[in-house]
C-alpha cells in the first residue's frame, strides 16, 4: 500500500515545482514549447497519481468489510445473550439503530482512512516540494500548519462531547415520540394531551440547543484552515521581496503559492471537515456498539449456604428425571414481595404435574426455575437428584426441555425446525411425531419435511405444534410446557397432552385450561397465601380456590348465580 | 382540476416557504455571510494575481494589502456561515417539529387510523430535519451557483479561451458523476436487502429467545442470523468497485482541466497576453467555476427537503379534532346518542343509533366483532366524532365542550392499554394537571387487583415502566387502575378485562362496582358474566341496536346466547 501511496502523492509533491519550471524555463523565458513539455510532465504525473489512487479501494474493502462482519457478529451474539437474560420484549427500533451504527462505523472508517492518509501524504510532500524550491519557505508553511493541526486536535474532545449530547437528545426524542404516538388513543382518553405536548416540546428544545452548541464549535474547522493555509499564503506574500532577494525566482513564488492553494488547502479542508463530522460519528457509534456488545452482566453468585449446594459446577450427573424443590424462594428484587416463598415439592420420575393459578401469580417464573433458566434466591432444585445449579450447561440442555407460550419457528425447512433439538432424527421419526401430535395436516399442506417454512406465515397454533413436536423428539427426560398449547383448540390440546403423557419422562404443564389439570397425575395450585398440591379430586374436595378456578373455567356460560339489579330502562330511538 | 400529487407538491412548497419565513433572521445571517464570501472569494484570485505581479515587478509593499483584506473577509464570512448553516437548519427543524408534534396530538384517534405510529414518528424525527434543511440548502445552492458563474466570467475576462476550455470539459465530468450515482444505487439496493434479511433473522431469534436460551442453541442461532453476511460482503465490495471507477474518472477530470487551463494561460504569459499572477488566478478561478459540480449535494438536499416537507404537509393537512368552548355543567353523567352514524372506508359501522345511557347505571354493549361496539365506545368520550348525529353528556353536545372539561369527566380503560409514564405509579396518574394523588393511585390499583403484582415488581410502585415485565392481563389491570384513579362521571370500559382469567375478572368486576359507584358506565362485554352484571344490555347488530333490555331478558333468545358461545379454536384470541 505504501508504494502506491507514494505514487499517488506525486502530483501533490511535484505540482508547484513543475509549474515553477514551466514558467521559469518555458513561458517566462520565451520557450513556450519547453513550458508545454513541463506541463505535459505534470499531466503524466497526475495520471500516475490517479492510477495509484485506484489501488486503494480493493485494499480499503479488505479492511472495512471484515471489520463490518466482525462488528455484526459481536453485536448479534451479545444481543441474543442479553435478551436471554432480559424478559423485556425486543426493542426493534434499538436493533435497527444498531445496524445503522455498524454501517456508520464501516463508512467512517473507510472515510477516515482515505482522508487522513491523503492529508498526511499531501502535507509531507508539499513540505518537501516547497523546501526544494527554497528552504526559506519551510518555516513559513510548516509552523502555521503545525499550530493549526494542534488547535484542531485540541477541540476534538469537546466536539465529540457535544456530538454525543446531540445524539443522546435525538435518541431520547425518538423514543418519546414513538411512545407518545403509539399511545395516541390513551393520551387523548386520559386527558394527557397538554402533558404529552409539553414533554415533546421540551425534548425538541433540548435537541435544538444541542444542535446550536455543536454548530458553534464547528466554526473552529474554518479557522483551522485559515491558520494552516491562508496564514502561510499571507506570510509568503508579505515576505516575497525578501524571498526574491534570497534567490527565489518568479516561478518559485508562484509554485509555492500553488502548492498551498492547489494541493494543501483542499486536503486540509477535507481533513477538518472529515474528522470533525464523520470522525465524531465514528467515535460515537463505536461507543454505542461497545456498550451494545459488552458481555451481559453475569448474575451474582447465590449467597453461600442458601442456593449454593457446595458441589462444584460440572460434577453433577442427573439420575432419572424426578424433580425435587427444597425450600425454594424467589423474588425479582430484594425489596419486592417474593413470587415463591419456601416452596418444597417433589415430582416423581415419570409423573405428570399440572400447575394452575390466577394470571400473574408466578407460574412462568416457576417454569423458568424448574428449567434452570433462573436461579432461586434460596433453596435448591434437583433434577434426578443433581442440583440444577451444579449441572454443566450441556448436561442441563440435554436433560430437560422448556417450551414457552411464544413458539419459536425460524425461516428454514420444516425438517430443520422439527429436528432442532435432535438433529440426527430420521424422516421416519419426524413423520411419526408429526402424526402423533396432529401436525400431519400441515405436513401434507406444505408438501413434506423439506418444505421451506417461515414463522410469520404459519398460524399461532401451527407454530405451537412445531415447537411441541420439537420437544417431543428431544431426548430430554423432563419436559416443561409453559402454556405451550394456548393457541390450540381443546381437542388438539388434548391430543398433544395425551402424547406427552405417554412419552417416557417427567412432564410439567403450566395449564391454560382446567382440562389440562384433569389429565395430570397431580395438580399444583399456585394461589395466595400458599400453593396447594394434590390430585384433581383431592383439590376439588379440599380447596375452595381450586373449586372457584374450575367453576370459572368450565361452567358453560349462562346466568350468573346472583340476583340481577333492576335498572331504569334506556330508550331505543 | 387539482391532482393529489400536484397538490401535495404545492403544499410542500408552501410549507417550505413558511419555514423560510419562520427562520428568516437566521437565514438572513447565512445569506449575508455567503454573499460576502462569494464576492470576496471571486475577487481573491485577482487580488492574488496583482500582489504576485507587483512583487515580481519589484514594487511590493501596499500591493498585497487588498489580497490580505479579502482573505480576512472570506475567513470571517466563512466562519459565520459555518455556524449559521446548521443554526438556521436547527431553528427551522425545531419549529417544524413543534408544529408537527402538536398537530399529531390534536389529530387524536382518527389520526392513528390514517397514519401508524411508526410512520408518524418517522415523519417527526427524519422528515422534519430533512425539510428543516431547506432554507440553508436554497441559500447554499444559490451562492454556489453565483460563485461558479462568477468564476467562469473571471476566466473569460483573463482570456476568453480559458472559459471555452472549461465549458467543453464540464459535460464529460457530469456524465461520469451520473454514471456513478446509477451504479452505486444498484449495489446499495442489494446491500440494504442483505441488511434487512439479517435484521429480520435477528428479530425472529429474539422472539424465540426463551426457547433458544432453554435449549442452549445460542451459537447455532448466531450463525443462522449471520448467514446474509456473505451477500452483504459481496454487495459492499461492489460498492467499493464502483467508487473506484468514479474516482478514476474524476481524479483525471479536474487535473486535466487545470492543466489545460494552465497551458492556455502559459501561452498567454509567453505572448505577454497574461501575467504570471493571472496564471495563478486562472487556476483559482477554474476551481471556483467547477464548484457547482460539488454543489450538486445541496441540490440533492433540496430534493430531499421537498420530499420531507411533503410528508409533513400530509399530516398537517389531516383535520384535527377541534375542541368546543362550552363548560360542562354539574350533572349525574347521562349520555345520550342521537341518530349517530359512523362510516369508515365506505362501510357503515353505526347506522343512525339513538340510545340513552342512564345516569349512574351500567350499560353493556354486546354484539359480534364488527358490530360497532368499540366504535360506540370511542364516540362516548369523543375519541372520534360521528359522521352525523350527536352525542350529549348531561345535555351538552360533546363537540361543544372544552377539552379541559370533557377529559376529566370521562375515563377510559382498554383491552390493550398503552401505558405511559416514568414509573408504574406515574403511569397510574397519567393525565394533565390536576392529577390524582399517589394515594388515590394506590387505592385504584388495589381495586383493580393490581396491587399484588405491582408490589412483586422490582421497586414496587417506583419500578420503571420500561423495567416492568408485564403480561397482557397485568397491563389490563393497570389500565383499569388508571381509569379508576382518573375518575369522572362517565367510565368507558372497552373490553378492558379480556385477558384476565375468569376468577380475576370477577374480583375486578366486584371491585369496580364499589370503586365506581355512582358513575355512569359503558362496558363492552364479551363474557356473559359482565353483561349480566350490567343494568341494561344494548345488543348491537350490523351497526344498529337490535335490542335494549337486561341480560336476563335477552338470554331467552338463542341468537343472543350464541354471541357468547366459545370460539372453536384459539379460546383466548
Amino acid at each position: 500500500m505504501t508504494a502506491w501511496t507514494g505514487a499517488e502523492a506525486l502530483p501533490a509533491a511535484l505540482s508547484g515545482r513543475l509549474i515553477a519550471q514551466a514558467l521559469d524555463a518555458g513561458f517566462l523565458s520565451g520557450h513556450p514549447l519547453r513550458g508545454l513539455a513541463w506541463l505535459l510532465a505534470f499531466g503524466a504525473v497526475t495520471v500516475v497519481g490517479a492510477v495509484a489512487s485506484r489501488q486503494v479501494y480493493p485494499q480499503l474493502a479488505d479492511v472495512v468489510e471484515p471489520l463490518r462482519d466482525a462488528l455484526t457478529r459481536r453485536v448479534v451474539d451479545a444481543t441474543l445473550r442479553r435478551s436471554a437474560l432480559d424478559p423485556a420484549p425486543p426493542d426493534t427500533a434499538a436493533l435497527s439503530r444498531l445496524t445503522r451504527q455498524i454501517e456508520t462505523v464501516r463508512d467512517s472508517v473507510a472515510g477516515q482512512l482515505l482522508i487522513v492518509r491523503q492529508f498526511a501524504v499531501t502535507a509531507v510532500f508539499v513540505l518537501i516540494g516547497a523546501a526544494s524550491l527554497g528552504t526559506a519557505l519551510l518555516p513559513l508553511i510548516g509552523i502555521p500548519l503545525a499550530v493549526a493541526l494542534l488547535v484542531f486536535t485540541l477541540t476534538l474532545p469537546p466536539l465529540a462531547r457535544r456530538q454525543r449530547a446531540l445524539l443522546r437528545a435525538e435518541e431520547d426524542f425518538a423514543r418519546l415520540a414513538a411512545d407518545t404516538f403509539g399511545a395516541l388513543r390513551d393520551v387523548v382518553a386520559c386527558g394527557a394531551v397538554r402533558r404529552s405536548d409539553a414533554a415533546l416540546e421540551a425534548a425538541i428544545e433540548v435537541q435544538h440547543r444541542a444542535r446550536t452548541r455543536l454548530a458553534a464549535l464547528g466554526t473552529v474547522r474554518r479557522l483551522a484552515v485559515a491558520l494552516g493555509v491562508h496564514l502561510p499564503v499571507a506570510l509568503i506574500l508579505l515576505d516575497a521581496p525578501h524571498l526574491v532577494r534570497g534567490g527565489l525566482s518568479a516561478g518559485d513564488v508562484v509554485g509555492a503559492l500553488s502548492y498551498l492553494t492547489v494541493s494543501l488547502e483542499p486536503a486540509l479542508r477535507t481533513l477538518v471537515q472529515g474528522l470533525g463530522a464523520s470522525g465524531l460519528r465514528l467515535t460515537v457509534a463505536l461507543d454505542r456498539l461497545a456498550e451494545a456488545s459488552a458481555p451481559p452482566p453475569t448474575p451474582a453468585a447465590p449467597p453461600a449456604g442458601t442456593a449454593g449446594t457446595g458441589e462444584p459446577v460440572g460434577s453433577a450427573e442427573p439420575a432419572g428425571s424426578g424433580l425435587t424443590l427444597e425450600r425454594v424462594s424467589f423474588a425479582y428484587h430484594p425489596q419486592a414481595e417474593p413470587v415463591l416463598a419456601d416452596l418444597s415439592l417433589s415430582v416423581a420420575d415419570g409423573e405428570h404435574l399440572a400447575v394452575v393459578g390466577p394470571s400473574g401469580i408466578g407460574k412462568s417464573t416457576l417454569a423458568n426455575l424448574l428449567a434452570g433458566l433462573t436461579s432461586p434466591g434460596a433453596g435448591t432444585i434437583r433434577l434426578g437428584g443433581a442440583p440444577l445449579a451444579a449441572l454443566p450447561a450441556e448436561r442441563l440442555h440435554a436433560a430437560r426441555v422448556l417450551i414457552p407460550q411464544e413458539a419459536y419457528v425460524f425461516a428454514g425447512t420444516l425438517r430443520a425446525n422439527l429436528g432442532y433439538l435432535r438433529p440426527d432424527a430420521g424422516s421416519a421419526a419426524l413423520e411419526r411425531t408429526a402424526d402423533l401430535l396432529g401436525l400431519d395436516g400441515l405436513l401434507r399442506r406444505l408438501g413434506g419435511l423439506d418444505a421451506e417454512i417461515d414463522g410469520g406465515r404459519l398460524s399461532a397454533g401451527e407454530r405451537q405444534l412445531v415447537a411441541l413436536a420439537r420437544a417431543y423428539l428431544s431426548r430430554a427426560g423432563l419436559v416443561v410446557l409453559d402454556e405451550a398449547t394456548c393457541h390450540l383448540d381443546p381437542a388438539a390440546e388434548a391430543r398433544v397432552e395425551e402424547a406427552f403423557h405417554r412419552r417416557p419422562g417427567t412432564l410439567v404443564v403450566i395449564a391454560h385450561r382446567i382440562s389440562s389439570a384433569q389429565r395430570a397425575d397431580r395438580v399444583l395450585l399456585m394461589d395466595t397465601p400458599a400453593p396447594v398440591l394434590g390430585t384433581h379430586h383431592e383439590l376439588l374436595a379440599h380447596s375452595a380456590g381450586y373449586r372457584r378456578l374450575v367453576g370459572h373455567w368450565s361452567t358453560p356460560p349462562g346466568l350468573p348465580p346472583q340476583a340481577l339489579p333492576t335498572g331504569p330502562r334506556g330508550a331505543v330511538g | 382540476m387539482d391532482t393529489p400529487p400536484a397538490r401535495a407538491a404545492r403544499s410542500a412548497d408552501r410549507l417550505l416557504l413558511e419555514g423560510l419565513r419562520a427562520s428568516a433572521p437566521r437565514a438572513a445571517v447565512l445569506l449575508v455571510a455567503l454573499l460576502v464570501d462569494a464576492v470576496a472569494i471571486l475577487l481573491l484570485p485577482a487580488a492574488l494575481a496583482r500582489a504576485v505581479d507587483a512583487v515580481l515587478a519589484g514594487r511590493p509593499d501596499s500591493a498585497a494589502v487588498p489580497f490580505l483584506v479579502l482573505l480576512a473577509v472570506t475567513v470571517l464570512a466563512e466562519t459565520v456561515s459555518q455556524f449559521a448553516d446548521p443554526w438556521c437548519t436547527a431553528g427551522s427543524t425545531a419549529s417544524l417539529s413543534r408544529r408537527l408534534a402538536r398537530h399529531t396530538l390534536a389529530l387524536g384517534v382518527p389520526g392513528s387510523r390514517w397514519f401508524n405510529a411508526g410512520d408518524l414518528t418517522g415523519r417527526l424525527i427524519s422528515s422534519a430535519p430533512e425539510s428543516g434543511a431547506a432554507p440553508s440548502a436554497v441559500i447554499q445552492a444559490t451562492s454556489g451557483l453565483l460563485v461558479s458563474i462568477g468564476g467562469l466570467v473571471a476566466l473569460a475576462l483573463i482570456d476568453p479561451w480559458l472559459a471555452v476550455v472549461l465549458l467543453l470539459g464540464v459535460p464529460v465530468g457530469t456524465a461520469a458523476v451520473r454514471h456513478f450515482v446509477r451504479r452505486v444505487s444498484r449495489s446499495a439496493g442489494d446491500y440494504q436487502l442483505a441488511q434487512a434479511a439479517l435484521l429480520a433473522k435477528l428479530l425472529d431469534a429474539m422472539g424465540g429467545i426463551r426457547t433458544i436460551h432453554a435449549a442452549g442453541t445460542h451459537p447455532l442461532e448466531v450463525e443462522r442470523v449471520l448467514t446474509p453476511l456473505t451477500d452483504l460482503d459481496r454487495a459492499g465490495r461492489a460498492i467499493w468497485q464502483s467508487q473506484r471507477q468514479v474516482q478514476w474518472r474524476t481524479s483525471l477530470l479536474l487535473p486535466a482541466l487545470q492543466i489545460t487551463v494552465i497551458t492556455v494561460a502559459g501561452y498567454g504569459v509567453g505572448s505577454g497576453r497574461t501575467t504570471p499572477g493571472q496564471l495563478l488566478a486562472a487556476v483559482g478561478y477554474t476551481g471556483l467555476a467547477l464548484g457547482f459540480l460539488g454543489s450538486a449535494g445541496s441540490l440533492l438536499g433540496l430534493g430531499r427537503a421537498r420530499a420531507g416537507a411533503a410528508r409533513i404537509a400530509e399530516v398537517l393537512a389531516a383535520p384535527a379534532l377541534l375542541p368546543g368552548s362550552r363548560p360542562l355543567p354539574a350533572g349525574p353523567g347521562e349520555l345520550v346518542l342521537r341518530e349517530v352514524t359512523v362510516v369508515q372506508d365506505g362501510r357503515t359501522l353505526l347506522d343512525r343509533v339513538s340510545l340513552t345511557v342512564p345516569a349512574g347505571r351500567t350499560l353493556a354493549l354486546v354484539g359480534r366483532s364488527g358490530s360497532g361496539k368499540s366504535t360506540l365506545a370511542a364516540l362516548a368520550g369523543r375519541l372520534t366524532d360521528p359522521d352525523s348525529g350527536q352525542l350529549l353528556l348531561d345535555g351538552v353536545p360533546l363537540t361543544e365542550l372544552r377539552a379541559e372539561e370533557l377529559r376529566p369527566a370521562v375515563a377510559y380503560a382498554f383491552a390493550r392499554p398503552a401505558l405511559l409514564g416514568a414509573t408504574v405509579e406515574d403511569a397510574l396518574r397519567w393525565t394533565d394537571e390536576p392529577r390524582p394523588s399517589a394515594e388515590q393511585a394506590r387505592a385504584a390499583a388495589r381495586s383493580a387487583e393490581a396491587d399484588g403484582f405491582i408490589r412483586r415488581l422490582p421497586g414496587g410502585y417506583d419500578c420503571a415502566l420500561t423495567a416492568a415485565p408485564m403480561s397482557g392481563g397485568e397491563a389490563q389491570r393497570l389500565g383499569i387502575a388508571r381509569a379508576i384513579a382518573h375518575g369522572g362521571r362517565l367510565v368507558v370500559l372497552d373490553d378492558a378485562t379480556s385477558s384476565l382469567d375468569t376468577a380475576t375478572e370477577n374480583r375486578v368486576d366486584e371491585a369496580l362496582e364499589r370503586a365506581l359507584a355512582g358513575c355512569t358506565r359503558l362496558v363492552v362485554a364479551h363474557r356473559p358474566g359482565t353483561a349480566a352484571r350490567a343494568d341494561l344490555v344494548a345488543w348491537l347488530d350490523g351497526g344498529s341496536v337490535r335490542a335494549l333490555a337486561p341480560h336476563a331478558a335477552l338470554w331467552q333468545d338463542p341468537h343472543y346466547r350464541a354471541l357468547f358461545a366459545p370460539m372453536p379454536t384459539g379460546s383466548e384470541s
